[in-house]
């Protein structure tokens, strides 16, 4: 048995980048992954940095100003961060900062991107409101039905095949412990800290004694917490992603839409990659959800992305459509991130949801300095899972 | 590099199209590989690196022959298979060309894992 | 041959019919036969598939595939195509099956249509959509590709590629041909290819003359329907005759050329199956035929969800199947090569068992009719799967000879410009990737319009190699829809 600081169960994009910021602070880690790094969301999103409010956060926007407008402040300090990831990862993330615009097509979709506006604007997230001459000005590959967009000019793309592995190899430089093909299978309370039992590369199963657990398990983050008594109300979502083949140089931005699913943007490679929050169908087994392949793909998600990303940027049109794919991952019902420790088992902390690609790096920044000092330098506390603390006050 | 078989056969109605500006008689029913081919054209296209490219399966599986095609009346070209289009009337056709090129280049630790994802 | 073939703007069916080849066309018959309505969609302009891959309508060939071992095919052919009561979507390929949910509703499958000619706006009628009751996926196989410095090359072609120059465009497609592989259809590509006129250097077979004249005796089992031992025979009496060198224990080291093929490095494959790179000789020619193996079109079964499984020899990942060619997904039926390749009479057997399963699921037939009408086929595929088991084994030149041609220069991926070594230098620095859709994301491996199936192989091969372990450890990558390219204009139905 070994003594560690933190065991980190999750080698996903804030797993591996948590395990990252712990080892710079000189803590003991160890990560658990249960497969491959990289292996679920954190590679299988398309990479978009939205740092503007999506068009899924927007659709009660009068209710939820008050949420939005501390959501949108942590896009300023993630923006700061993305501007230094490969200088401090050493490492061609393929990261580009482009811009980005939201486009609106109707007189209520223009009215929404204004009121949006004003909630970026007042928390100093730098967004420009452009016409529809503005509009084609910056971007001539945009149709005629744009009537507006929202630009924000930091807004761009990761390559996600990318920086979680970066991570992950820069946290091992750093003695990070980063081990594959281990599912955890209990985690327990020890007298001041948690003993976690993995299964082994031998196949048998091996106890470390850690101070602090950070269950960054993405879809798998319920069952993670379960292990501990615990619930984290955090409930699988089913996606699809269109990619065509190569095409010249043509659209250098992160396209969204106000009013209609749609996230567009062409890759390094030449490759445009189309989504935007189109459905697929999570698979069954025994009358439950089942990871163990990825999701069904739905033929009118399919139909339905491509038709509008063929409204806005024509040229799709002309291309020929490649690969699609399916991947899953996890939201709250208030679609926030769950982000800290649970109060009732101190030493047990949650970071997983909510838009958790262009935040990541954040993320895991923020509870890796609430892990080390107890303390975050940018408030973390409407994330906190304490908004659950109901569910946990009758277990543990 | 091809020599058509006129031993019992009888080809389609003969067809005028461009081949790289020039003029080139064909027949209803060839595939435009089978016209190239006989037309001694070798590099059917080009990879972004610059690498010949040229049919391999003739059977519309490998891509290897696409050159670029503007449709009879058409100024619009396309890549398209040659060894699964039939050579039309009017049709004007590109070979040689470059595939796409990426935006930049790459020199990240020798690493190039595409933003293109999908398992 | 008269050709009818109505382009029907079909919307529903009862059988869809993936592949218009010998198990294609063979199930069509029967099943029509019981009073199925059957509706068979294939890419080329005319059925026929690889194996009886007919001239354009437009043209008039006299005495086409006039061999004996085409016989029985060229019959099936002309039964079928003259058949009013199929429909036929020809030059579209089927880009995506999914199930309408749970229920034995009316139609529970949707294919969606891919139309070939990417570009190409006369077909205006032609429907993107066509559902169906049952699916039979008899989608065939291609030339196994195989990496080696310079296969990439204007000039080199899957021998299959350049028979069907031949055999449907009536074009011998170079002046001085070089065959190099393990498989006897590059003895007949070549016998082809003289008998149209044209000069062939030489066919290398990596085979010792003993294992390969095992195999030589009975070609037309891997081939095709006929039992004509005297084939074999013929076609070697008329190379010899031509002058073409037929050598053992050679093979191809390298294609050499600027812009186009010039000449072919050939090395001898010793007893112990190892190539000896000091004993290399260059032969000039203009157009290799590499002749290897066939790699299983198991993409769209896969994509429908079809259960498969590894065996190299057979084509790589092929279908599972019961007694009934019924897969692991209901309602969706494989015959043919896809489920392993074995030749055209026994795709065509499978497709007749295949036929007659479904006609029983869509309560044509009584499960007591089923079993009769099936026995006579099942009792012909039991007898010739085993032998044909049998040829594929030794028309395998085994594993360990494409290891040897896959050196670091080789081009591994064509589509994204990957070649061995570059893959080699990835996978060592990430030892933790283990399987080849992992692979895949790291290298780009298989990213581009072919969708890896002309670098799977070979992937797959070099990481079991890597990671010794068995290739259906390493896993095929994931397939997805579209099975081909397809036109996001056409599938959107805007094509403005």
């Amino acid at each position: 048995m070994k003594d560690i600081d933190v065991a980190i169960v999750g080698g996903g994009l804030i797993g591996c980048a948590s395990a990252y910021y712990l080892a710079k602070a000189g803590a003991r880690v160890v990560l658990l992954e249960r497969g491959q790094i990289n292996q679920g969301a954190s590679g299988q999103n398309a990479g978009s940095l939205h740092f503007q409010l999506e068009h899924r956060l927007i659709q009660n926007i009068e209710q939820d100003a008050r949420e939005l407008a501390f959501y949108v402040g942590l896009a300023k300090i993630a923006i700061e961060q993305w501007r230094g990831i490969d200088d401090e990862l050493g490492f061609d993330t393929q990261l580009s900062m482009g811009g980005g615009l939201m486009v609106a097509e109707t007189p209520e979709q223009i009215e929404l991107l204004e009121r949006k506006s004003r909630i970026e604007q007042s928390q100093g997230l730098a967004v420009e409101l452009l016409d529809r001459e503005e509009a084609r000005r910056k971007a001539p590959y945009v149709s005629e039905c744009v009537r507006a967009a929202l630009y924000c000019a930091s807004e761009g793309h990761c390559n996600p095949r990318l920086l979680t592995p970066a991570y992950a190899c820069k946290a091992a430089e750093l003695g990070a412990s980063i081990v594959t093909g281990a599912p955890v299978n209990a985690i327990r309370r020890d007298r001041d800290g948690w003993r976690v039992t993995f299964r082994n590369d031998a196949r048998s199963d091996e106890t470390i004694r850690s101070s602090a657990i950070l269950n960054a398990s993405g879809t798998n983050a319920p069952a993670v917490a379960a292990m501990a008594n615990l619930h984290l109300p955090l409930f699988p979502v089913a996606l699809t992603m269109n990619v065509t083949e190569k095409a010249a140089p043509r659209v250098p931005h992160l396209v969204q839409h106000v009013g209609r699913k749609l996230s567009l943007k062409q890759a390094d490679d030449g490759n445009l990659l189309i989504g935007g929050g189109w459905a697929a169908v999570l698979r069954q087994r025994a009358g439950r959800w089942s990871d163990s392949r990825s999701p069904d793909l739905k033929l009118a998600s399919v139909l339905g992305n491509l038709r509008v990303a063929a409204d806005i940027v024509p040229l799709v049109k002309s291309l020929r459509l490649l690969r699609t794919w399916t991947g899953t991952t996890a939201i709250t019902a208030d679609q926030l991130p769950v982000l800290g420790e649970i109060a009732e088992a101190p030493g047990y902390f949650a970071a997983a949801g909510g838009s958790g690609f262009t935040y990541g790096p954040t993320y895991a920044r923020l509870i890796s300095e609430q892990m080390l000092t107890g303390k975050t330098s940018y408030p973390i506390e409407p994330f906190s899972p304490v908004r659950f603390g109901v569910l946990n006050a009758f277990v543990g | 590099m091809g020599r058509l078989i006129s031993d019992k056969i009888r080809r389609g109605r003969a067809v005028s199209l461009s081949v790289n500006g020039s003029t080139v008689t064909a027949y209803e029913g060839e595939t435009l590989a089978a016209v190239l081919l006989a037309e001694e054209v070798v590099v059917f296209n080009r990879t972004a690196s610059g690498e010949p490219r040229a049919p391999y399966c003739n059977m519309g599986t490998c891509f290897e022959c696409q050159v670029k095609v503007a449709e009879p009346g058409s100024a619009a070209f396309r890549w398209m298979r040659a060894c699964v289009t039939p050579a039309a009337d009017g049709m004007t056709i590109r070979t040689g060309e470059r595939l796409s090129a990426p935006e930049r280049d790459h020199h990240g630790n020798g690493n190039n894992g595409g933003n293109s994802g999908g398992d | 041959m008269a050709m009818v073939i109505t382009v029907a703007i079909a919307v529903a069916t009862e059988l869809a019919i993936v592949g218009a080849g010998p198990a294609g066309m063979a199930a069509a018959e029967v099943a029509a036969g019981h009073g199925v309505e059957v509706t068979l969609v294939d890419e080329q302009a005319v059925p026929g598939g690889q194996f009886l891959r007919q001239p354009p309508p437009q043209f008039g060939v006299s005495d086409w595939l006039g061999d004996p071992v085409y016989r029985e095919g060229r019959r099936l052919l002309e039964r079928v195509s003259a058949d009013r009561r199929l429909e036929w979507i020809m030059r579209s390929s089927v880009a995506g099956i999914f199930s309408n949910g749970d229920d034995d509703g009316d139609e529970p499958f949707t294919l969606v249509l891919n139309p070939v000619g990417e570009g190409d706006s006369g077909e205006g009628g032609a429907p993107r959509q066509l559902s169906a009751r049952r699916v039979l996926i008899a989608s065939g196989c291609f030339d196994l590709p195989v990496a080696f410095p310079g296969w990439t090359l204007p000039g080199v072609m899957a021998a299959g590629g350049i028979q069907a120059f031949v055999k449907s465009q009536q074009l011998v497609p170079g002046k001085r041909f070089l065959f190099a592989g393990s498989h006897p259809l590059q003895l007949v590509v070549a016998d082809q290819i003289v008998q149209a006129g044209g000069s062939v250097a030489g066919v290398l077979f990596a085979q010792s003359s003993s294992r390969a004249l095992a195999l030589l005796k009975h070609p037309s089992v891997l081939l095709g329907n006929a039992d004509k031992l005297s084939q074999t025979a013929g076609i070697l009496w008329r190379l010899r005759r031509a002058g073409v060198p037929v050598r053992f224990r050679q093979t191809v080291l390298s294609a050499n050329g600027t812009d186009s093929l010039e000449s072919v490095t050939t090395v001898p494959v010793g007893p112990d199956g190892a190539i000896d790179s000091d004993a290399a000789e260059e032969i000039e020619c203009d157009r290799l035929g590499v002749c290897f193996a066939f790699s299983t079109s198991s993409e769209l079964a896969r994509q429908a969800g079809v259960d498969c499984r590894w065996d190299a020899s057979r084509g790589g990942w092929i279908a599972k199947h019961d007694d009934n060619m019924a897969s692991s997904v209901p309602g969706v039926f494989v015959a043919g090569e896809t489920t392993g390749v074995a030749g055209s009479d026994i795709a065509a057997l499978e497709g007749q068992v295949a036929a007659i399963g479904c006609a029983a699921e869509l309560g044509k037939i009584d499960a007591r009719q089923a079993v009769e009408l099936a026995r006579l086929p099942r009792r012909q595929l039991s007898r010739r799967a085993r032998f044909a088991r049998l040829l594929s084994e030794l028309a395998w030149p085994g594993a360990s000879l494409f290891d040897q041609l896959m050196s670091d220069s080789a081009t591994l991926c064509k589509c994204e410009g990957l070649t061995v070594g570059m893959l080699r230098t990835q996978l060592g620095r990430h030892p933790d990737i283990r399987t080849a859709s992992a692979a895949k994301l790291l290298s780009r491996a298989g990213m581009g319009l072919c969708q890896g199936r002309y670098c799977h192989f070979a992937l797959t091969r070099l990481m079991a190699r890597q990671l010794g372990v068995p290739e259906e450890r390493v896993g095929g990558f994931t397939s997805r829809f579209p099975a081909k390219p397809v036109s996001i204009g056409r599938l959107i139905g805007d094509d403005s």
